[in-house]
């Protein structure tokens, strides 16, 4: 199933516990056949793809460029983007074609294309599969983890937001027809724990602990026979993670040195969350498990839409959210939008400075689509829902990046609805990954055309 | 005599450490019974363990009341109360629907307090079980509905290994359990580990096999040792129980009830159910062997074993770990509030006034055995030095004791709503929301619904730089649109406008004097927020409420519509006890509510 031979596994889990983990570069040339062009096994060389996403949407006239086409500018709102402006194209002017609506939910369809499922309240679950998942799914096997989760701020909805679109902004799709939110982890060191720890050099126990998998296989299926359909499902979920974690340990360990354990914890001081440390911590820890290939997939969440995150470092002094619907023309919320998109910045160059096996920059070999829940955060109105897309995609994706714009704005700089359809960038992005891919979503946001304005 | 609450933790996997009152540590010192009573003046504290007595007479009562399960259950016929044979001739006396059963999985609290009580502190603290997850503000909710991610089974396999390696270092408390493990034992020892201590975790007996596929797992581990040392063994043994579903998930999916039409939980999983309500843990090995020998088939037998389980010191742990939940006292310490507003604020305020809250509920839950509903009418409550000077009160003069007081007749101040930690965490970083305070009141005190509003309402508040927040908020409710919540949620906030974002007294807003009158169709109307609290304290909704909470929070789910006749059922012997919660736990455990389930979900 690898792609690559490479094994230190034996050596590396014979060793007495306590070796020491080298810090270092990625080998990377290891990875690589010998013409550096292609991996080891002779697969092409590994695209990586990951969503990213903003909280409580941004103010239309001061984040979509003027301009349009090759010639964008960025707009105040973008401005932070400037050291990777050519990786970043933006896709504006474009429909979320939710039909259910409660606020902010409906936007998490940015994501995968479906209805939310109304669950009561301001409690609503994701209706499909995510576009992560989806890509995932083409890359069964090929890596040791199917994907990393992470969320920056640890804030929640003061009011009462629930259901599984809130709490996740990946939704996997079992075998059974259940969906199961891949909830992020928020403390780096967890992170770092679940994409390397299992291949800190330790004895070699693996045919121990699978065996308590398939133990806990036989205790799942005495349980299942007596429940109903949901819980069913639930088994179901329960015994794919119980795959993942053995594939994970059988995995052939990368053949690039495990990076230092960050010291970061995501640990608030006097009550401030520690937001700019946690998003380069994570970014970092994403970043070193592409180019070892320890994954290709991630889901980055900077905060939960509604949460009660405060953006401390820029003196917000009041809830983002709270602001937002103080209007756009609110000076917190306008700062907090372009904080956010510093922060989005901030992951790029990270990106942008870790050099890929052959000598690319990750963002070079990469794929990230970003969206958030809303366009004007205080109407939470989702037309002209706003679009990023950063990477080359391995020469997939228009280079230097453009700003597709579906529709104009109206005189008001203010087209409240939008055109087209979201999903067909994330049909798109599919087609990166799996060129047979003819669908994305479902019912009135399902996509069969993808977006190919923005393609090479 | 007072138990003081176990201290706060902001993070879920550090209190789940500290569940166990015997594990009480804190690093703010509160005070207890003794020195309350040398402080507060003219405190009348009855210090004779009146709560025992209380439970008894609650339980008494209840006798009488005709809701005995009994002869709904099984067939028995062991209840000789006269008032249940005449209500089992409809399969449903009480006319509701049990809440589905299924599976839930364990908190975080209950997975670290099981830990604790199986296999000791050290264990315990060694812990270390993947997030909660809460829906509904319920981390029970979530764990009855969501499906674990694979980092999150991950991150359990983590916990057990972790566990297990503090067994194999203290491993005491394992011995004590299972007299065989010693580094010398021999491999039979494997099925005596997983017959008593699977027993423990999973909350049943074992099948033959599964004895055998667990030892199996400690045998292979024993091979595998460089030299087969038995405890190397025991790791792996004691990993495959505790990442087994049947340890992760309890399970309540009952047999068929012919008296009911429905199911009744068998006499293992009532045990498991009622021990994780009553003490937070994993069912005793004395309880489950009273389960398999049918002495908790009549709601009698329930009730008698609820009684002694009340009285044991972690149904105050367990409680309170609820009402952290219910009355948002988690997040306190995280609550964001703007520094050159509130200066005075910090993470450590809000953890006292989580503590000046469970210091309350203490005090009417378990020191008194008073009527819950003084929770939110009391005129007095505790405060330190620090929250003394928050509130403009008297100091104590305890330093950071606690001491209890009677609030001050001119701040209008009565029970929770008064208290700093509600007003502090509905209310925004800046200002006061009267539009929070009002909406938890509805939703979380009262369990009424409140539909969200319109998505396409402009929540844009107007400007108005001469007027007070009442004033600005009042013209919502000239917006039709918008009148028909905010007229539910709105007039009640209203109440505490003489208090700041962070429970500070304050008297004007916006240069011009508070004003906290009002009133809403169907609560009532008040002057203040000290006549609010006695209407809430009236309300006949608010202790149905705190019953349906109880269901949330401790069986993960909400009442159906179906079922809330079984609510109100048990909310008349609430009622009919005085209130006592102490007694609600019992007659909630001898409930059919608890003891029937729907088919499984």
């Amino acid at each position: 199933m690898r792609n690559f031979k490479l094994s230190r596994r034996r050596m590396l889990r014979g060793m007495a516990g306590g070796a020491s983990v080298a810090v270092g570069l990625p080998i990377l040339e290891a990875m690589l056949n010998s013409h550096g062009d292609a991996l080891a096994g002779g697969a092409a060389l590994p695209l990586r793809f990951m969503t990213w996403y903003w909280a409580d949407g941004m103010v239309i006239d001061r984040w979509e460029p003027q301009q349009v086409g090759n010639d964008w500018q960025l707009s105040e709102q973008l401005m932070p983007l400037a050291n990777v402006k050519d990786h970043v194209s933006v896709v504006s002017g474009m429909q979320n074609r939710s039909t259910n609506i409660v606020t902010h939910h409906e936007g998490m369809s940015g994501f995968n294309g479906y209805n939310f499922e109304q669950a009561g309240g301001f409690n609503t679950n994701a209706g499909g599969p995510t576009i992560d998942q989806r890509i995932a799914d083409t890359l069964e096997g090929v890596t040791p983890i199917r994907a990393a989760h992470v969320r920056v701020s640890k804030r929640e909805s003061t009011d009462g937001d629930g259901g599984t679109t809130y709490i996740a902004m990946s939704h996997r799709e079992t075998e059974g027809g259940g969906l199961v939110a891949q909830t992020p982890q928020v403390n780096p060191q967890e992170v770092w724990q679940l994409l390397f720890g299992e291949f800190v050099p330790k004895p070699d126990d693996s045919e121990l602990r699978t065996s308590i998998l398939d133990y806990v296989r036989e205790d799942a299926g005495a349980l299942r026979g007596n429940l109903g359909t949901k819980d069913q499902q639930r088994i179901d979920a329960h015994l794919e993670g119980v795959f993942e974690l053995e594939q994970k340990i059988l995995a052939t360990p990368p053949t690039c040195d495990l990076p230092d354990l960050p010291t970061a914890t995501n640990t608030d001081s006097g009550g401030v969350e520690p937001l700019s440390e946690t998003n380069d911590a994570m970014a970092r820890l994403i970043a070193y498990a592409f180019t070892c290939d320890i994954t290709r997939v991630a889901t980055f969440q900077l905060k939960r839409f509604v949460s009660a995150t405060v953006f401390d470092e820029i003196d917000a002094g009041e809830i983002h959210h709270s602001a937002s619907h103080q209007g756009p023309g609110n000076a917190t919320y306008q700062a907090g939008v372009t904080y956010q998109m510093q922060k989005f910045a901030d992951l790029l160059e990270i990106f942008a400075e870790t050099e890929d096996l052959n000598g690319d920059s990750l963002l070079d070999t990469s794929i990230i689509y970003a969206t958030s829940d809303c366009s004007t955060g205080a109407s939470h109105a989702v037309g002209r829902q706003p679009i990023l897309l950063a990477g080359h995609g391995r020469g997939y994706l228009q280079h230097p990046g453009i700003h597709y714009q579906a529709t104009p704005w109206n005189d008001n700089h203010n087209n409240p609805n939008g055109a087209g359809n979201m999903s067909d960038v994330l049909l798109t992005c599919l087609q990166a990954f799996d060129p047979a891919a003819d669908s994305v979503g479902g019912g009135p946001l399902e996509s069969n055309t993808p977006l190919t304005d923005i393609v090479a | 005599m007072h138990e003081r609450p176990a201290r706060a933790h902001t993070d879920p996997r550090s209190s789940a450490l500290k569940l166990r009152t015997r594990n009480l540590s804190t690093s703010r010192p509160l005070v207890t019974l003794g020195l309350l009573a040398l402080v507060a003046a003219g405190c009348n504290e009855d210090p004779s363990g009146a709560g025992e007595t209380d439970t008894e007479s609650g339980t008494g009562n209840s006798e009488t009341m005709p809701t005995d399960p009994s002869g709904t259950m099984s067939g028995t016929d062991s209840d000789t109360d006269g008032d249940t044979d005449s209500d089992t001739d409809g399969p449903n006396p009480e006319g509701f629907v049990p809440l589905p059963g299924g599976m839930r999985k364990l908190t975080s609290r209950e997975y670290t307090a099981s830990i604790d009580v199986m296999l000791g502190d050290a264990a315990a603290a060694a812990a270390n079980p993947p997030a909660d997850i809460a829906q509904e503000g319920f981390d029970a909710v979530g764990a009855s509905i969501l499906a674990l991610p694979a980092d999150t089974i991950e991150l359990y396999e983590r916990s057990a290994a972790a566990v297990a390696d503090a067994v194999l270092e203290s491993p005491a408390e394992l011995q004590a359990l299972v007299p065989c493990v010693s580094e010398n034992a021999n491999a039979a020892c494997y099925r005596e580990v997983a017959t008593t201590l699977g027993r423990f975790a999973y909350r049943r007996s074992l099948a033959a096999d599964e004895i055998e596929s667990i030892a199996a797992v400690g045998a292979a581990g024993q091979q595998w040792a460089d030299d087969g040392a038995f405890m190397t063994g025991l790791r792996y043994e004691l990993m495959a129980i505790l990442q087994a579903p049947s340890f992760l998930y309890i399970q309540e999916v009952g047999e068929a009830d012919d008296g009911s039409g429905y199911r009744h939980l068998t006499g293992v999983e009532l045990a498991s159910r009622m021990s994780f309500f009553l003490t937070g843990h994993t069912p005793t090995l004395e309880l489950l062997d009273a389960a398999e020998s049918g002495q908790l088939d009549t709601a009698e037998q329930v009730r008698a074993q609820a009684v002694q389980m009340v009285a044991n010191p972690e149904a105050r742990t367990a409680l309170e770990g609820f009402f952290s939940e219910a009355l948002r006292l988690r997040s306190l310490a995280d609550a964001p509030k703007n520094a050159e507003v509130f200066p005075e604020f910090s993470p450590e305020l809000g953890e006292m006034m989580k503590d000046e809250t469970l210091l309350l509920l203490y005090d009417v839950v378990w020191d008194r055995d008073a009527d819950f509903r003084e929770i939110f009418n009391a005129r007095h409550t505790y405060v330190n030095d620090a929250l003394a000077e928050l509130y403009g009160i008297p100091s104590p003069g305890t330093g950071e004791l606690f001491a209890r007081v009677d609030w001050p007749d001119d701040q209008l101040r009565a029970g929770y709503t008064s208290q700093g930690s509600f007003l502090t965490w509905q209310s925004g970083p800046l200002r006061n929301s009267p539009t929070k305070r009002g909406l938890y009141i509805q939703e979380r005190i009262l369990c009424s619904d409140i539909p969200p509003p319109d998505p396409s309402v402009d929540l844009e508040l107007p400007d108005g730089e001469d007027l007070t927040l009442k004033e600005l908020l009042e013209m919502h409710l000239d917006q039709p649109g918008c009148a028909s919540c905010h007229g539910l949620t709105d007039p009640l906030g209203f109440a505490f406008e003489r208090y700041s974002a962070i429970g500070a007294l304050r008297l004007m807003d916006n240069g011009k004097p508070v004003e906290t009158d009002g009133e809403v169709a169907g609560i009532g109307m008040w002057n203040d927020a000290r006549e609010l609290g006695d209407v809430l304290a009236a309300d006949p909704r608010t202790g149905d409420c705190l019953i349906e909470n109880l269901m949330r929070g401790s069986l993960g789910q909400s009442p159906s519509e179906e079922s809330l006749p079984g609510v109100e059922d048990l909310g008349l012997t609430f009622a009919d006890t005085g209130y006592s919660v102490q007694s609600l736990l019992v007659e909630m455990a001898a409930h059919p509510l608890f003891r029937l389930v729907d088919e499984p979900k």
